[in-house]
């Protein structure tokens, strides 16, 4: 699990579309909000792949001017991160073939 | 159970969020966002990625990190962080992350056709050192070089420079900066005889109006975009203008797009300022007191290979920065011949759009910011189009006071900091002084406790010219330190046989096996940023500091280590004796009788007398400002090794504009902005009541002190100086390198993406961000593509003069291409873009124009 704090502030005029929008989702939650229209957002992903993807998808509705990621909990996810594709092949690379870049004749 | 856990954390970060921006929370939600934390140790750091200089607080437990947030209390983000920030734990947490030095050997010794061979840190120093030897003592000092970073921290910056130029007595260092701001350097040299921004980040808060030029803020510097769309909100007489080359996000937010033909930012400047002149918008008082008028040669090349048909008739190339002052009459005719109608035109931008940006800046009650990077600073004439910004800003006094002024961002985290304020370029010295200046030489011995006539007075290599001397068998050793030439540099193909094929010895330190890991003899594997202690210099002139978070892995030292360990293995008598230097009649002197009198025997090391000197170690370590965190190089040479390096530093700066702050007060706060005069930060420069250099009744001081003596009327007139004031320069238009043509018939223009940094080697490790962009497109025009048969994810074959690559298209998404043109970002080495682009530089900064070169493609 992982849960993503926003900063998020609606558009002028659009505060009720955007808390609309909001509300229909069930992986954003409408936490806090102040006197000059910024609100507290949570988003809960499986991981942070996901939490990246709503981030954007809050960003592009025309109802929201800016939706700003500011903390993040990632469980124990820091501390076993993936391999990255390709990873092993680099590592072979270097270790156990010539290593010679591409070079166009 | 599981509802609520996940209900408590909801709570807790949305606390901890509103706690960061100021919104009040119940005591409830205080008390779960505390207790989630209770086991975390919190510390202050500072972003690894781009010039902004974000502020982060990382958490470790059990010596790892396990969480990262916008730091709330940093002016700079104030809580904020990009999707890059968030991820800055996770880059050293790559399963391929390089633990020990491999070196190529063949039948178990170093073989440049070897295979790479896991060898111990004494081993690779061994065989570093005798190919180093062997090329020294050979062809003397300027056949080593060192490529460094505008991503070092300051203190790594500081003893390569020390290292190179002390040590060494050579100036072949040059840094990756020099790619990205070299021109912007250049211009405030010229302009105000000194380096770096007069303003800040809190103009954005003070403006009126944001004009961006050849700038994707909102992708590559989106925290400062955030605090401009903040401004925008809360702001209403805010206009925001994007001036660009194709569309980008900025202009999303934008109230005026102007699309413009690449190269013609010149001639828009150029008529910006006939525009100010034909409807007396000059603010006179402000440019009679404190401005002259200036110009120089056109017939200045393109920094091209001297056989290059373009470089052919072009006299002046050697002088290049050469200038003189003109009267305004002069300028006024200058500018004159840029018309709304001709800068239409050629740019392409209708003069309507022309005449509305030209009102912005003439309008006297609108406060305008310009910001720029490297639309700007890579350019053929890059120099000469921040010159010509800086007319503009000039000539309506629109600087050096809140919300007004011109403002150069950077691309990396210190390439104001150590890049240009340590001088790791090839022609400077610390605190902007340069090799060439005797006087700065003598301050340097001597603050260096270094005999007279050690240092080099003849420039070393610039970036291009070191990959160019590389190839030519001038430069034979080469170390590559916190950054990845062999992906970043115009026309690739050309180094990647100078490093395989010739007679030289190439040095790679970094975190992971990158393209130039694998173009090298020796791969050293580097600490990164939260396995260290350092700091950094933002684009404001902030320094910010932190602690080493957690260790490095397996064998992996910092390059600051390196380089110790390396001077342990030169005596002074090998270094410091006579030395032969092409185009230095008589070669370096001899020094060491001036070694003896300073009390130094020749057979002293290089470390014991740069870097192990009893000032340096009255620095003890343990040091309460540490405050448990650990230090691993403090513990191996027994003395707080940045605390002492900080020192000797700081004095270059003190009292000449450069004033930086004690050691200890960057530990218990985020970041000062220099000059650090009587215990205050500058927030704008040359400006009467906030720079203390700026004498009362002066109002406005340029007081820089570079090239403020110059000839009047034309090079050979009589020279004269002209202390405090700024020149309002006059520079033409000038034709690319290189345009599409009917063989090459479109545009390249290259540059970066939100979710990775540079050549990707860090962002590229972080699944999510090599999932939300896993490999670089071809961004192109849906009517382009249509011309050609290609549809959107076909891949093509791309082709300039020089290369080849593979890529996919996007005809959509977030850029959006003109007809005639293509984009490519070049965070991937899977397609390195750079074989394309050409090596073609400003004349004066020397800085490569990755924007613009020619290609074609065609369906693969």
């Amino acid at each position: 699990m992982v849960v993503t704090g926003l900063l998020v502030a609606p558009v002028e005029g659009c505060r009720e579309e955007a808390r609309t929008r909001l509300e229909a989702l069930s992986w954003a939650e409408i936490h806090y909000e102040d006197g000059e229209g910024r609100w507290v957002v949570t988003i809960e992903s499986e991981d942070t792949g996901e939490a990246i993807e709503r981030n954007k998808e809050l960003q592009e509705y025309p109802e929201i001017l800016m939706a700003e990621m500011a903390e993040h909990f990632v469980g124990e996810e820091t501390s076993s991160v993936k391999e990255p594709d390709g990873a092993e092949a680099l590592r072979a690379i270097m270790t156990s073939k010539r290593a010679k870049p591409e070079v166009e004749q | 159970m599981e509802q609520n856990r996940r209900d408590f954390v909801k709570t807790a970060v949305a606390a901890s969020v509103a706690c960061s921006f100021g919104i009040p929370v119940t005591a409830d939600a205080k008390g779960k966002k505390d207790a989630m934390e209770a086991q975390w140790k919190w510390d202050k750091s500072v972003c690894r990625f781009c010039g902004v200089g974000c502020g982060i607080m990382m958490a470790t437990h059990k010596g790892k990190v396990v969480a990262v947030k916008g730091d709330p209390e940093a002016p700079v983000n104030r809580g904020l962080n990009c999707i890059k920030g968030y991820f800055n734990a996770k880059i050293m947490y790559g399963k391929d992350r390089l633990t020990q030095p491999l070196l190529r050997k063949k039948d178990g010794k170093f073989a440049k056709d070897g295979k790479f061979t896991p060898v111990s840190w004494d081993e690779a120093f061994e065989v570093m050192t005798d190919k180093f030897k062997e090329y020294y003592n050979e062809l003397g000092p300027s056949s080593i070089a060192i490529f460094g970073s505008g991503q070092y921290t300051i203190p790594e910056g500081y003893v390569a420079a020390k290292m190179m130029k002390a040590g060494f007595r050579s100036n072949n260092i040059d840094p990756n900066a020099r790619h990205c701001m070299a021109s912007a350097v250049a211009g405030f040299i010229q302009t105000f005889g000194i380096d770096e921004p007069m303003g800040n980040y809190d103009d954005i808060e003070y403006t009126d109006t944001v004009v961006v030029w050849g700038a994707n803020m909102a992708e590559c510097h989106p925290i400062l975009w955030s605090r401009i769309t903040d401004r925008k909100l809360t702001h209403k007489r805010t206009k925001i203008v994007n001036l660009t080359t194709y569309t980008n996000r900025c202009s999303d937010l934008a109230d005026m797009e102007l699309i413009f033909e690449p190269q013609t930012d010149l001639a828009i400047l150029n008529y910006i300022a006939n525009y100010m002149i034909e409807k007396d918008a000059v603010n006179w008082d402000f440019v009679k007191k404190h401005c002259i008028f200036a110009t120089g040669p056109t017939d200045v090349g393109y920094g091209l290979e001297d056989d290059h048909p373009k470089e052919q008739g072009q006299k002046m190339r050697g002088k290049a920065g050469a200038h003189w002052s003109i009267s305004f009459e002069e300028y006024k005719k200058k500018v004159a011949d840029y018309t709304a109608e001709y800068v239409s035109k050629l740019s392409g931008v209708p003069v309507d759009k022309l005449e509305a940006l030209a009102e912005l800046y003439a309008d006297p009650d609108r406060k305008v910011v310009s910001y720029w990077t490297m639309g700007f600073n890579q350019h053929t004439r890059g120099t000469w189009v921040n010159e010509n910004m800086y007319a503009v800003h000039l000539l309506g006094g629109k600087i050096s006071m809140p919300g007004n002024g011109p403002f150069s961002l950077t691309g990396q985290p210190s390439a104001c900091g150590t890049a240009r304020e340590v001088g790791t370029f090839a022609h400077r010295l610390p605190s902007d002084m340069v090799v060439k200046n005797p006087g700065h030489r003598k301050k340097s011995e001597g603050l260096w406790k270094i005999p007279a006539g050690t240092l080099n007075p003849k420039v070393g290599t610039h970036a291009v010219k070191m990959m160019r001397n590389l190839r030519a068998g001038k430069v034979k050793f080469f170390w590559s330190q916190v950054t990845n030439p062999f992906q970043d540099f115009a026309n690739a193909n050309e180094w990647f046989r100078a490093a395989r094929e010739l007679d030289n010895f190439i040095v790679v330190a970094d975190c992971y096996p990158t393209v130039s890991a694998k173009v090298a003899d020796l791969v050293l594997p580097a600490a990164m940023l939260y396995e260290k202690w350092g700091a950094y210099g933002n684009a404001e002139r902030r320094t910010q500091h932190w602690r080493q978070q957690v260790k490095a892995p397996g064998e992996a030292k910092t390059d600051l280590w390196m380089m110790y360990e390396f001077t342990k293995r030169f005596k002074l008598k090998e270094v410091w004796k006579a030395q032969p230097l092409p185009g230095l009649e008589g070669g370096l002197p001899d020094v060491l009788a001036g070694a003896k009198e300073m009390g130094y025997s020749p057979d002293d090391t290089l470390f014991d007398v740069l870097f192990n000197h009893d000032e340096l170690r009255k620095y003890s370590w343990p040091d309460p400002v540490a405050n448990g965190h650990p230090n691993d190089i403090a513990e191996e040479y027994g003395y707080f090794v940045h605390k002492a390096l900080w020192a000797e530093y700081r004095e270059f700066g003190l009292g000449n504009g450069h004033d930086l702050a004690p050691f200890d007060l960057y530990h218990s706060n985020r970041g000062l902005r220099w000059p650090y005069v009587g215990g205050k930060e500058t927030l704008w420069r040359y400006s009467e009541g906030y720079d203390p250099y700026v004498k009362e009744g002066e109002g406005f001081s340029f007081y820089g002190p570079a090239l403020k003596k110059i000839p009047t009327g034309s090079l050979k007139g009589e020279k004269v100086a002209h202390p405090g004031k700024a020149k309002i320069f006059f520079r033409p238009y000038a034709e690319p390198a290189e345009s599409p043509d009917s063989e090459y018939d479109l545009w390249l223009c290259t540059g970066r993406v939100l979710e990775h940094w540079h050549s990707g080697s860090m962002t590229q490790r972080v699944p999510e961000l090599r999932r939300a962009v896993p490999y670089a497109v071809c961004y192109m025009n849906p009517k382009d593509a249509a011309k050609r048969g290609i549809k959107r994810n076909d891949e093509i074959l791309m082709e300039s003069r020089r290369g080849k690559i593979k890529i996919r298209v996007e005809t959509g998404g977030r850029n959006r291409l003109p007809e005639g043109m293509v984009f490519v970002p070049w965070f991937d080495e899977n397609v390195l873009i750079n074989k394309l682009t050409l090596d073609a530089t400003c004349p004066i900064s020397k800085e490569t124009d990755f924007k613009k070169c020619a290609v074609r493609v065609a369906k693969a």
